[in-house]
């Protein structure tokens, strides 16, 4: 079954594309600012910036625009464009302890050192419309920082915090943590050619689709799979990006990144001295992105414990299901082409189809 | 203009021509091409090497020839000969290595070696054959040690696994990839 | 006291862009400036430690600008370089051009370090945000049967 080439069209397509644009324009509202959109429309510029696995605020924007806000198909803009420039190479790896923190929640623990923080959350409100959003004007905008930075208080606070989990290492509930050597898994050069190491499984889960990942991970908190998770830490805020300046060597702050990053603690599990100890998942991508971290930290624990136990019981616990279903361009891409002309195919099901009806009257007409 | 001028030698349009007349004479086999339009004095095995490199490549300067500026614009790692994909080495002196000739289902994997000759037209005439060449072709390198041909040969002789030379002198570049038979010296 | 070499970049890319641009390209209409490097932007992969197993991986990529050069003024010259994550490579050879003539002590440097200050105190509000949103969203939860007790 293909797609098949076509001639003609163009004026149509140049039509439409004219289409898009004027929809876009007509009415009486003034074009978006790109601001607009970091600013006020955060998370759905966060979700673009990891799927499109391009960290740059202002090609987000203007992706989330130019594509009248379909988050996949902005998304893919930012894919494509990464084919247009050159790779100069690889920082060393981050430790995301230096992340400076906008948000910090813990589930596990009520008290965890230097404290809980909720930032900029929804949680714990009630989802009921707030219809003055409506009249919203500069005025109201200008109050509402007054109002906030009115009345600072002067402190210390610091920005960085260290990992909830690692005091449970110190306790020995958690084993300990030893950097691996391995080199990561670049799947912008390598295919998956399954079994891959985990590094592969951290970065396709880091730039996936997030209903994809959530659904997937959802069917193993429901029952088709065995991972019962509380969330040790989930953090969210500003990773400083270091690369040796050109002249000394030493790391310097070429700038930072936005991210989500979720440790969720499962189960018992015992090791080789007998002792029970947590077992772990893990989760991280660009922009603000909650639901996405803890989905992939969830099929992460899935993903482990099918491995651990030498067997796969569920869709979430297999590898190869996962980490080739939640491609966001490559799922879209594909169930998208299904519009592209299918001419030949569909006419020559067609002739099957006739034929095969015609044998059917045949055999029913024929004398008995 | 408040980006940096780049050398002449290092400015992509640069790579392009380069590129495009390399791949000409790789395809026909003593032909010769002369980058002297191009260089600004620079040397044309640097030439060849600018266009082969990245920092995806790795490269062993046997010639100690390349300096720390050249190899920052290169953006190439270097690597033990055996290992690089790229060698640079003097014609006159006669190999002591053994480059990478590649796998059966990955000959590409073989070295690409650039050599410095005095000349590609005043020294002992070789006669070539064998694919991209009409009948035969000539080459007559002068400053390059007997005992080149010798190794190409060995490490050629499992086709299609082997090594592909680029010979250069101060302003023109010839190919001799592994397809090609070499009579003469 | 001048902060250390590996935070002027930043501090400069935090001050006023137009007063930056205009040192730079002062100093460089005096000097001679060549690359040691190819000046280049481009993406690079960020790697990140996964915390719960210690693999490194590819969180995505980002924009990076990258500049090596020499500046040789009259008064004295010394090499200077910048990186930074932007695809604005104009600004990053201004910033290294603005590395080079502070580390060479050129008659500049007094302008650059005001610039740098007026940088940090940007990045220092930054950071006093940051801290207060903080503050103001801290939790102090209580468990409801801790209360009836």
């Amino acid at each position: 079954m293909a797609y098949v080439a076509i001639r003609g069209g163009a004026d149509a397509i140049k039509g439409s594309a004219r289409l898009m644009d004027a929809l876009r324009a007509m009415g009486q509202s003034a074009p978006l600012e790109l601001d607009q959109i970091e600013r006020q429309m955060p998370l759905l510029h966060s979700k673009v910036l990891s799927e499109g696995s391009l960290y740059h605020p202002r090609l987000a924007s203007l992706a989330l625009k130019q594509s009248l806000g379909d988050s996949l198909e902005a998304a893919f803009f930012l894919r494509a464009y990464r084919s247009t420039k050159p790779r100069l190479g690889e920082t060393a790896p981050h430790d995301t302890r230096t992340m400076r923190v906008v948000r910090r929640v813990s589930a596990a623990f009520k008290d965890i050192p230097g404290g809980q923080m909720l930032g900029a959350t929804p949680d714990y409100l009630h989802r009921l419309f707030r219809f003055d959003l409506m009249d919203e004007g500069p005025e109201t905008f200008d109050q509402i920082t007054r109002d906030w930075f009115g009345n600072r208080p002067n402190g210390e606070t610091p920005l960085t915090f260290p990992k909830v989990l690692d005091t449970l290492r110190a306790e020995g509930l958690l084993a300990p943590l030893a950097d691996s050597d391995e080199a990561p898994f670049d799947i912008t050069r390598e295919p998956l050619i399954f079994p891959v190491p985990r590094s592969a499984q951290l970065a396709t889960m880091a730039r996936g689709e997030t209903g994809g990942l959530l659904a997937l991970a959802y069917s193993n908190m429901r029952g088709y799979g065995d991972v019962h998770p509380t969330v040790g830490e989930l953090r969210v805020g500003y990773v400083p990006v270091m690369v040796p300046h050109p002249v000394t060597g030493k790391p310097m702050e070429a700038g930072e990144v936005l991210v989500t990053e979720c440790e969720i603690v499962a189960m018992f599990e015992k090791t080789d001295d007998g002792a029970p100890v947590f077992t772990l998942g893990y989760g991280a991508c660009f922009g603000h992105n909650e639901v996405k971290a803890i989905a992939m930290a969830v099929l992460d624990r899935a993903i482990s414990v099918a491995k651990d136990k030498g067997r796969i019981a569920n869709p979430s616990e297999d590898p190869e299901f996962v980490l080739l279903h939640v491609d966001g361009i490559e799922s879209m891409g594909f169930c998208t082409h299904y519009k592209m002309p299918h001419y030949v195919t569909f006419q020559s099901d067609m002739d099957r189809l006739r034929a095969a009806r015609g044998k059917a009257e045949e055999a029913a007409d024929a004398p008995r | 203009m408040s980006v940096l001028d780049l050398p002449r030698l290092w400015r992509p349009e640069t790579h392009q021509a380069l590129f495009r007349r390399i791949l000409d004479v790789a395809a026909r086999p003593g032909q010769i091409a002369d980058l002297s339009d191009l260089l600004d004095d620079r040397a044309a095995a640097l030439a060849a090497l600018a266009t082969f490199c990245d920092n995806t490549q790795m490269l062993a300067d046997l010639t100690g020839a390349l300096s720390d500026t050249d190899l920052a614009f290169l953006d190439v790692r270097t690597a033990p000969v055996d290992q690089a994909g790229f060698i640079l080495a003097r014609g006159a002196e006669a190999p002591r290595f053994a480059p990478r000739l590649g796998t059966l289902d990955a000959p590409e994997g073989g070295a690409t070696i650039v050599v410095m000759l005095d000349s590609l037209t005043d020294g002992t005439p070789l006669t070539l054959t064998g694919p991209g060449i009409a009948a035969q072709a000539g080459l007559s390198p002068s400053g390059l040690a007997p005992a080149w041909l010798d190794a190409r040969a060995r490490w050629c002789a499992d086709f299609p696994m082997g090594v592909d030379l680029v010979l250069a002198d101060q302003t023109r570049l010839a190919v001799l990839p592994r397809t090609t038979k070499i009579k003469g010296a | 006291m001048r902060p250390d070499r590996e935070s002027w970049a930043s501090a400069l890319a935090s001050a006023d862009a137009a007063k930056v641009a205009a040192l730079a390209d002062r100093i460089r209409d005096r000097a001679t400036v060549t690359p040691l490097a190819p000046p280049r932007e481009g993406l690079m992969l960020m790697q990140a430690r996964d915390s719960v197993a210690g693999a490194a991986f590819h969180l995505g990529e980002i924009p990076m600008a990258r500049v090596h050069l020499r500046l040789t003024a009259p008064e004295g010259g010394a090499e200077g370089g910048a990186a930074l994550m932007s695809d604005d490579l104009a600004l990053v050879t201004r910033l290294a051009i603005l590395d080079a003539a502070l580390c060479a002590d050129l008659p500049e440097a007094p302008e650059i370090e005001a610039l740098m200050a007026q940088g940090m105190a940007v990045r220092a509000e930054v950071h006093a945000r940051r801290a207060l949103a903080l503050d103001r969203t801290r939790v102090d939860f209580q468990l409801l049967s801790e209360d009836d007790a």
